[in-house]
């Protein structure tokens, strides 16, 4: 076994370790907000590290330099997704999360109801989460899978390491919870930082000796990755707004925001993730620029990132950036598993059998499904591999028509379920019509079209019933 | 004033929002511009890391605002 599959596998099993311990260290384990959202106790630095882990998914961190190096500039759009995203979460995440403590909520769609004081529009919203949150699992088992491959040369049996790593994950977050995840994602989060940053300053310092060096030379091999020329501009354009307005419509994500302590640590919080980005992302999507710029010619953009570490300072380098992307993929996986399944026991289960679960049945419902859930991605990993990006943009779009229940709704008093319900159902729609019929109108991406039609569907039943008020 | 209300987004907040999404998209067209360069660096990159910076300082300075607001 090569040094950097050692060292890869080795942190994936540190990190197996840490989160069954973090699950013997429990206390009320039976509770469900200690289960679900570790007791809404998290301090700032858990929370931080624990967030930063869940959001940056192996998709992140092998795709940033991946991007930059197939399309150029248009790779900032990764810098401003998450950028925007942490201003829109600065301002709205602390309503959410004091509704949420204040009537003990547990889940994104646990949020929909109490906003909306309808069952339909929360099971849709579970049920979108979900659905649309399955291939991004399968895509962190693959993006496992494919740092094997890169870092053992075929050697190793890929995918079946990546599905047993992964069903470590499935048995800390089964035992553990959020407790769990989050332990283990403070690891995760921090070796993920320091591979990010560590690894590509060392790389444009060693080769290029800074960023004015590194674009000279990507000037001589390629100009047109400086520029946006790659993709258009109304791309790049739409996209920023999609990607950073969909930011927080991850039901995931919001399930994150339960776990802090206080509104304290929710801003201090949004304040440190985005110089995360400036440390990690921004400088990743360089390393991108800096494998075009050395001229290396890769079977896949996405081994951009480990394969310019790897001719820059060997193996062990290798192992710790394959370490790295590993734990970005495990953590993300980890996060989304445990919100699937307290999703669906909590707002798909027990309002269409009209069982109450109670808090030790909602726990046991949720870990049942953990384990299900766990079981479906890893089939699907086998099974239809070759979906996964468009499966992924395909779910970028899907839970962006979440947005105006979610964001809209905070600064929009009177919003309510008959408009929501009919936009959402119409964006759902624009959406898959688009996505099949392969159709991108005047060059805007279409999870924009989606929602400008769910927007437009909004607007019309708002402004139809006030006028049928006024009749009246 | 009830906590649920004291949690809810201020207009002023919004206005920043709004600002910095502009920002981020509307000058993408003008700065296209491979040949011009701040510091060696060509203008698009430039502008959008000092842009990100900036963004990261402004969700700083808002938490440091509010914290002494608090106070």
């Amino acid at each position: 076994m090569s040094v950097a599959v050692s060292i890869m596998l080795s942190t994936i099993l540190a990190s197996a370790l840490i989160g069954l311990l973090a699950a013997k260290l429990r206390v009320k384990a039976l509770r469900a907000d200690t289960y679900i959202v570790a007791g809404r106790a998290l301090g700032t630095l858990v929370y931080f590290l624990n967030a930063a882990a869940a959001i940056y998914s192996g998709y992140t961190f092998l795709g940033g330099a991946g991007y930059s190096y197939k399309f150029g500039a248009a790779a900032i759009f990764m810098w401003a997704t998450s950028l925007l995203g942490y201003v829109v979460g600065y301002i709205v995440a602390p309503y959410i999360w004091s509704v949420a403590k204040r009537n003990n909520l547990l889940t994104f769609s646990d949020y929909i109801m109490w906003r909306y004081g309808s069952r339909v529009l929360m099971v849709l919203a579970a049920a979108i989460s979900v659905i649309f949150n399955v291939p991004y699992v399968q895509m962190q088992i693959r993006s496992v899978s494919i740092l094997l491959d890169l870092c053992s040369g075929g050697a190793v049996p890929a995918l079946h390491v990546a599905a047993l790593s992964f069903l470590l994950v499935v048995l800390y977050v089964f035992l553990g919870g959020m407790i769990s995840v989050a332990i283990t994602n403070v690891f995760f989060g921090a070796l993920m930082l320091a591979t990010m940053f560590g690894g590509s300053l060392a790389v444009i310092l060693k080769y290029f000796g800074g960023l004015p060096g590194l674009y000279s030379a990507v000037e001589s091999v390629s100009p047109a990755h400086l520029t946006l020329g790659l993709r258009s501009e109304a791309w790049f354009i739409s996209t920023i707004i999609g990607t950073a307005l969909n930011f927080w419509v991850w039901s995931t994500r919001v399930q994150l925001l339960y776990t802090a302590r206080d509104v304290r640590v929710l801003r201090r919080g949004m304040a440190l993730l985005s110089w995360y980005i400036i440390l990690g992302t921004v400088w990743i999507t360089h390393v991108g620029l800096a494998a075009l710029a050395l001229g290396l010619k890769l079977r896949d953009p996405d081994y951009a990132f480990a394969r310019v570490v790897e001719l820059a300072y060997g193996e062990v380098a290798l192992g710790l950036v394959a370490a790295g992307g590993a734990a970005a993929s495990l953590s993300t996986a980890a996060a989304i598993l445990l919100d699937q399944a307290s999703t669906t026991a909590r707002n798909m289960i027990e309002p269409l059998t009209r069982a109450r679960l109670g808090d030790r049945g909602l726990v046991a419902v949720t870990r049942i499904l953990v384990l299900v859930y766990g079981a479906i991605s890893t089939v699907l990993a086998y099974t239809s591999p070759g979906l996964l990006v468009d499966l992924y943009l395909l779910s970028a779009s899907g839970v962006l028509q979440l947005f105006p229940a979610l964001i809209v709704g905070v600064f929009w008093r009177s919003l309510s379920k008959l408009e929501v319900i009919p936009g959402l159902v119409a964006g759902e729609v624009a959406v898959v019509v688009l996505y099949a019929l392969k159709l991108e109108p005047y060059g805007v991406a279409y999870m924009m079209w989606g929602l400008l039609v769910n927007v437009a569907v909004i607007l019309v039943v708002y402004a139809a019933r006030r006028l049928a008020a006024g009749i009246k | 004033m009830s906590s649920l209300e004291e949690y809810k987004p201020r207009n002023w907040e919004l206005v920043v929002c709004v600002v910095l999404f502009a920002l981020w998209t509307v000058p993408a067209v003008l700065l296209d511009k491979p040949d011009v360069k701040v510091l060696g660096v060509p203008v698009l990159w430039f502008y959008y890391i000092a842009l990100s910076v900036a963004t990261s300082l402004v969700i700083t300075l808002m938490y440091l605002v509010e914290e002494r607001w608090r106070l």
